[in-house]
């Protein structure tokens, strides 16, 4: 943004942009999350669906029906897991997290999908959390919160601690270097 | 002066002469000075605070109590829940404080509280987004108000005083106004040096009134089943009660009457029910809206209003988010609009106790006057702003997306179900895909949206209407959502946060073109150096 015009106080002007000039979030490209949050989400599916398995193996144990229900059970579960393993390595791909000098963008989804971007001077705290799984995993999330906002703007998962305390770090100064550019 | 016991004043101040003429005051100053030392709220504080304690545990759960344990007792388990009731507001009223505290980073709304342990919460004043009182009846006997003192990262009030004289209500209000953004004091009336708009001129008239006919008028419009009214007076005067009682016992006998005649009594009761829920709503609409008024002078602006309760909100005009505008038809025919102003970290949250109105509701404002306020959030050049001569369009596959699940997936669902009970009859729930067809194409016409420099207008509606306008520069965040209709036809959804509860959205454009759009508003948004709250 050009400065002149000497009117107001803030000398601050609004010229036209063309907007095919505008750097595009989309251009650039997103870093991907690490490989074990993949392998996470995948154990975390592995147990969901043996939970269901056993459970359905109790159930069939007591009521003890023919043999090919038995079969039916344990493919189905196969089949599920077999799903949940592609499904989530499509996803795996897609999602991501870019920097740029004034934002943040992180991006997700499968069927659906979405992007959300954060300018800096917008960031009003960003948290890390580990939950226990990550804990396990050796990966942390970054919370992105903004003004007014009911829960987190954004949330990156798959980091390791490290890197998401860079992530961290890289937003907190670069918001706290905008809101003092602007004062 | 003082509100109830205090730490007596300072003597090191001056005793102000009798010959020599006052000394000219700064308003900010003095309002700091008054609330430099702790203070205690009203003397009545432990009666509100009582009230509070009983509104917290709920009047159901006292009345089951009442019922299971004090039914034999009733006197002395009363008694006890009194006295009970009576300890814990001293107690609360005791230990609850608030004054004003510098700080390296200017002053610091500051209150402590809590009966055995310590709680302190300090509100820097630039942070304070909103300062709304409110007056139930007991406060207005009294002549009191409840503050509530909002910032814009939790939901509810982040103080609150239960009970304290309106002018420390006024004294609170002008010291957060009259801060802004960057710490520093400016002139109550000139607060507007760095967003580059002219200063507001003080007003004394209000900007919006509305008397009890207008309020009457919005009520109806909320609610035009009372409309219906007449129908039931009507049939009431032409068949003479008795007549029509007797008729009905008459016929009850008859199969075929019969039923005629109880589907008469069911239509009649059904409408009877409807009326008494409109006139009660439209009762609670005026308790509500009663005397509402808006003042905008340089602290911004003011809304007033309510009957019993009274209740006023304050926000600068930098916390405004933006410019919602909703027309219902009823009131398109008459001309009104409602006109919402969503505050930075504001929810219409209720939570008992706790209450922190966040928009500036304004229903039944008149076209001039929907300008008029308009102008002073967003700017008076926002007509000249290139961008919005030609308004955009969105995808017209939207017509699709709109007829699919707004239209042939609840027909196929309710012919489904309908099956079972009325047989083939049910295929007539397909006739309903046709009319979504038509008001989805419709709708999706109505759809326009542009972007400028400064503003992002959004504008749709068939038969009432919807408008929002927001200053690009108060963006939070911006998503681009895709469905997996959206990813078929390759459109997004484009969706703007704002610090408010309200949120832009920009449905089925083109991807290339909802990118573009999300790209400008980001570069808005972070190379605009004004406040966006």
């Amino acid at each position: 943004m050009s400065a002149g015009g000497g009117e107001t106080p803030l000398s601050w002007r609004n010229q036209v942009v063309p907007v095919g000039s505008l750097p595009a979030v989309d251009a650039a490209p997103f870093e991907r999350l690490e490989p074990r949050y993949l392998t996470q989400q995948r154990v975390i599916w592995a147990i969901l669906i043996g939970l269901l398995l056993v459970g359905g193996i109790v159930a069939m144990v007591l009521t003890g029906p023919p043999i090919w229900v038995w079969a039916v059970a344990v493919a189905g579960a196969l089949v599920l897991f077999g799903l949940a393993w592609m499904l989530e390595g499509l996803a795996y791909d897609y999602r991501g997290v870019q920097l740029r000098e004034h934002d943040v963008s992180a991006r997700r989804g499968l069927i659906g999908r979405s992007t959300i971007s954060v300018p800096f001077t917008r960031v009003q705290h960003v948290t890390l959390e580990r939950g226990a799984f990550d804990r396990l995993f050796g990966l942390a999330q970054v919370v992105i919160f903004t003004a007014g906002a009911l829960a987190a703007d954004a949330r990156v998962k798959g980091l390791t601690p490290e890197r998401a305390e860079r992530l961290r770090e890289g937003i907190i100064n670069r918001s706290n270097l905008a809101t003092t550019d602007d004062d | 002066m003082t509100d109830g016991p205090s730490v007596p004043p300072d003597p090191t101040l001056p005793e102000p002469s009798r010959l020599d003429p006052p000394p000219p005051v700064d308003p900010i100053a003095a309002d700091r000075d008054a609330l430099r030392e702790p203070r205690r709220v009203s003397p009545f504080g432990p009666v509100f605070l009582a009230w509070a304690v009983i509104r917290q545990i709920g009047f159901l759960n006292i009345g089951i109590f009442t019922a299971v344990v004090g039914s034999r007792n009733f006197q002395l388990v009363g008694l006890a829940a009194s006295v009970g009731l009576m300890v814990i507001g001293v107690a609360r009223w005791w230990r609850f404080t608030y004054q004003l505290e510098p700080s390296d980073e200017g002053d610091q709304l500051m209150t402590l509280s809590g009966v055995f342990g310590r709680n302190r919460t300090s509100v820097p004043l630039d942070r304070i987004q909103a300062v709304s009182t409110r007056q139930n009846l007991l406060h207005r006997m009294v002549n009191l108000v409840e503050v509530n003192v909002q910032t814009a990262g939790s939901l509810g009030a982040e103080v609150q005083l239960t009970a304290v004289r309106p002018a420390v209500a006024e004294q609170i209000r002008r010291l957060s106004t009259a801060t802004t953004t960057s710490g520093e004091t400016a002139e109550a009336v000139a607060p507007s040096e760095d967003t580059g708009q002219p200063p507001l001129p003080p007003e004394a008239d209000p900007v919006l009134r509305r008397s009890l006919q207008d309020i009457l008028v919005v009520a109806v419009t909320r609610n035009p089943l009372v409309l219906l009214a007449p129908i039931p007076l009507a049939a009431a005067l032409g068949v003479e009660a008795e007549e029509f009682l007797s008729r009905f016992s008459d016929q009850a006998g008859e199969v075929v009457e019969g039923i005629s005649g109880s589907v008469l009594g069911v239509v009649f009761a059904t409408v009877i029910v409807l009326l008494l829920s409109a006139l009660v709503s439209i009762t609670f609409v005026v308790l509500r809206l009663f005397d509402l008024r808006l003042f905008i002078d340089g602290a911004g602006l003011r809304r007033l209003s309510g009957l019993v309760s009274r209740t006023e909100v304050t926000a600068s005009r930098e916390r405004v988010q933006l410019v919602a505008v909703r027309t219902n038809p009823l009131e398109r025919v008459l001309g009104l609009r409602e006109l919402v102003l969503p505050v930075a970290g504001g929810g219409a949250v209720i939570q008992v106790g706790n209450l922190a109105p966040a928009s500036l509701q304004l229903p039944g404002t008149r076209p001039e006057e929907l300008e008029r306020v308009t102008d002073v959030v967003l700017g008076k050049d926002r007509h000249d702003e290139p961008g919005h001569q030609t308004s955009r369009g969105i995808s017209p596959l939207a017509v699709r997306r709109w007829t699919l699940w707004g239209g042939a997936l609840p027909a196929v669902a309710a012919a489904v179900g309908l099956w079972f009970l009325v047989g083939w009859v049910s295929l007539f729930a397909v006739l309903w895909v046709p009319l979504m067809w038509v008001l989805a194409r419709m709708r999706c016409r109505s759809w326009q949206w542009s972007l400028g420099p400064e503003t992002l207008r959004i504008r749709n509606g068939v038969i009432g209407e919807v408008r929002r306008d927001m200053p690009v520069r108060k963006a939070q965040n911006v998503v681009i959502d895709q469905g997996i209709f959206h990813r078929r036809h390759g459109l997004a959804d484009v969706k703007v946060r704002t610090a408010s509860r309200v949120q832009m959205v920009v449905p089925l454009l083109p991807l290339a073109e909802a990118r573009a759009v999300r790209d400008e508003i980001l570069y808005r948004a972070e190379t605009d150096p004004r406040p966006f709250m």
